[in-house]
């Protein structure tokens, strides 16, 4: 049997995952996957309190399809700013990138 | 006839159409005839149209008064809910024609007067905003929905007041101009507060149906009077603050002509005649009603005897004016101060215009450098004629009839004071107007080539000036006549004292008086300029003292200003030297300090500034679960 509880645990490790993610891949594309996960765990929370919580309604269900829709956009410039970067300096490293300090 | 019956609902696009104008100038303006301004006139235009159908409507008796719009519903507050609604009433059918039609008029005008002006879309979309946000004061069944239109109204005196904002004075008349009607207004919301709390609603009738019925303590009743009274003083322009009033002639002459004379300083006079019901519950508020309009009715007309500036001279007029109408009001005069609200609208916007008109020919404002204007404009010297003769209430002038309305009820009133006030404010307002007239029209031209400059100004300027002639001459014999006196005029409350005898003296003495008036000033001002400079030398403290108004504007400055401008200067310093360099660049001190100051080389060197996101990050992240952990314990 499925709780709410199991679903919100999903959630928390898919978000600590993330967080890991973000913290310590020095990919920039690493780093906006990481991102991506993080979404999708705020994903699971929504859609799992609204099934457990108020099966008769649909806005959680709503809401992270906003979100979705949302995260491709920004995923969409996140990419450009990558892909520009990339561009310029050939390199996609995170430490190396650092030409707003000094 | 559907069509004819269905225009009751158009009563709603009275206040609309303009609204709508003033917004859809200044985006379409450019691609316009005359920058949008025929645009606002058309709005208007239908605005009066409807408006005159209603008249014709409720003259054949297909329109019975008072008649209520089914209100649309906006938002709700626990169980009251606030609505769009309009009402028509015999006050707001005649204020309604007198806003829509002077506003016609004076933007008509405004084609000639500003032909040459720039921003003209902007001046017509202003113009059109307040045209509707007095319409919207004029027609409104609640006083929340009133306020809405009153500060609209306050807005756009603002923005044509300081509409030639390259010019200093104007800047400063305008900010002049919001901040002290502000103070008034203050009390006005002071008031819907208070009338919410006690009586549970904003509507009109529902008010006056619970203070009919009894029940509420006087003290209540007082208070709501004397706050809505608050924004009265501001927005008419009485004593303490009428002291913006003549300083926003600094604004365009037909801004003056609509604005601060006619129609929106003329609002103040309509919440009090709209709230009259209150005010009679409440007889301290009426004594006080009644004796702050005198005394600024008198204060002002004095100060109108000294002044220069024919607008100045117009303006103090208006606040006299208007102090009058308050002080009938006070007297339980409904009737009387009503009608000369109508009646001044139509003479004072004359005045304006024809001064306007002046102004346009001789470019200066200062009566003392014109003089024998009548050779070379006839037109504008007639109508100007014709509106110094209503505003001096000569019989059979507009003003007469309802100056007489006013006197009478004071008489009644048993209040020989006031009426001692009223007589001296008569002859007064004789003897400035045609001061103004003996040194600007007839006598001898005192700067030659100004003289010989002048010329009559255009038809789109002459034209509105002629038809609101016509009503300054006969405006007052119209609306006297009795069938329409009743649709207009008829008082919210009965009172039995006003049904008394009036002896004759009372008027005589107030034509008399008048007459006087006028003939002094004619004597004085025309021909020998000599005697009436010997005269200033003989009473020059007392025409330096009216001259520069009593110094009330330096006493404001020196008691009022001083002392905030010192407060805020203070608070300046404590930000400054306490918030800023205390406790913002002390903590930064404290940083640097730990990190035992080092340059940006040296903390890059051992990496606490790394300029790596990802080591940023972390630290937010610490914070965060720290900040978390700490929250949820």
């Amino acid at each position: 049997m499925i709780t709410l509880a199991h679903m919100l645990c999903l959630s928390a490790i898919l978000f600590s995952i993330g967080i890991y993610g973000v913290l310590a891949r020095k990919s920039l594309i690493a780093i906006l996957m990481s991102v991506e996960l993080m979404f999708n765990a705020a994903n699971i929370n929504l859609v799992a309190f609204n099934r457990f919580l108020y099966p008769d309604s649909l806005w959680g269900q709503g809401l992270v399809l906003l979100v979705i829709t949302v995260a491709a956009a920004e995923a969409v410039v996140g990419l450009a700013l990558v892909i520009a970067i990339y561009r310029n300096t050939k390199n996609l490293n995170a430490d190396d990138l650092h030409l707003l300090h000094d | 006839m559907i069509f004819t019956f269905s225009m009751i609902s158009h009563l709603f696009l009275i206040p609309i159409l303009p609204f709508a104008a003033a917004f859809l100038i200044p985006i379409f303006g450019r691609w316009l005839p005359q920058r949008g301004a025929w645009l606002s006139i058309a709005a208007v235009m239908a605005s009066f149209i409807i408006a005159l159908d209603l008249l014709l409507r409720v003259g054949d008796g297909s329109l019975l008064l008072p008649h209520a719009v089914t209100p649309v519903p906006w938002f709700s507050v626990g169980l009251y809910e606030f609505v769009w609604g309009f009402q028509l009433d015999g006050l707001s059918l005649l204020m309604g024609l007198i806003v829509t039609g002077v506003s016609l008029l004076i933007q008509i005008y405004s084609l000639g007067y500003m032909s040459d002006a720039p921003r003209l879309k902007q001046y017509f979309a202003s113009l059109s905003l307040f045209t509707s946000g007095m319409l919207l004061v004029v027609f409104s069944d609640n006083y929340f929905q009133l306020f809405i239109g009153w500060e609209l109204m306050g807005l756009c005196s603002y923005l044509l007041i300081g509409y030639d904002w390259d010019r200093e004075a104007a800047g400063k008349a305008a900010v002049k101009a919001f901040l002290t009607t502000r103070i008034g207004d203050l009390g006005f919301y002071a008031a819907l507060l208070t009338i919410f709390i006690i009586l549970g609603t904003f509507n009109f009738v529902q008010i006056e149906e619970r203070l009919l019925d009894g029940g509420l303590s006087s003290w209540a009743i007082t208070l709501m009077a004397l706050l809505i009274f608050g924004g009265v003083v501001g927005k008419s322009a009485q004593f303490p603050l009428h002291v913006w009033l003549p300083d926003a002639m600094e604004g365009p002459t037909p801004v003056s002509a609509l604005i601060h004379s006619a129609t929106m300083v003329a609002a103040g006079v309509y919440l009090t005649a709209r709230s009259y019901v209150l005010f009679s519950g409440s007889p301290m508020a009426m004594h006080i009603v009644s004796w702050v309009g005198g005394g600024t009715s008198l204060m002002a007309a004095l100060f109108g005897v000294a002044t220069r500036d024919i607008k100045r001279m117009l303006a103090f007029s208006t606040i006299s004016q208007l102090g009058l109408m308050l002080l009938g009001l006070g007297v339980s005069g409904y009737s009387g101060s009503v009608m000369h609200m109508a009646t001044h609208a139509a003479f004072k916007a004359l005045l304006f215009l024809a001064a306007g008109s002046v102004i346009h020919a001789v470019h200066t404002n200062d009566i003392w450098k014109m003089g024998s204007l009548s050779k070379q404009m006839a037109v504008t010297f007639t109508v100007f004629l014709f509106g110094a003769l209503a505003l001096a209430a000569i019989p059979p002038f507009a003003g007469f009839f309802s100056k007489d309305k006013i006197i009478e009820n004071i008489y009644l009133a048993h209040q020989p004071g006031l009426l001692a006030l009223a007589y001296s404010v008569s002859g007064l307002t004789a003897f400035y107007v045609f001061r103004v007239i003996g040194l600007v029209f007839l006598g001898q031209p005192k700067e030659r080539d100004r003289f010989a400059h002048a010329h009559e100004s255009p038809w789109v300027m002459t034209i509105p000036m002629i038809i609101l002639a016509f009503f300054a001459v006969s405006f007052g014999w119209i609306l006297s006549r009795p069938s329409i006196f009743e649709t207009f005029f008829s008082a919210p409350l009965h009172h039995a004292a006003l049904e008394a005898a009036i002896p004759a003296w009372v008027m005589i003495t107030a034509n008399s008086v008048a007459v006087g008036g006028m003939g002094l000033g004619l004597f004085l001002y025309t021909g020998d300029l000599t005697r009436v400079e010997s005269l200033a030398r003989v009473f020059h403290p007392i025409h330096h003292f009216l001259f520069r108004q009593a110094y009330l504007d330096e006493a404001y400055e020196l008691f009022l200003l001083r002392p905030v401008r010192g407060l805020a200067a203070g608070l300046d310093w404590f930000d400054r030297q306490i918030i800023d360099r205390i406790f913002v660049d002390g903590f930064k001190t404290i940083a640097d300090e730990l990190l035992s100051r080092r340059t940006p080389e040296e903390a890059t060197a051992s990496g606490e500034r790394s300029g790596r996101i990802q080591n940023y990050l972390m630290i937010v992240t610490f914070a965060a679960l720290v900040l978390l952990f700490w929250n949820s314990h």
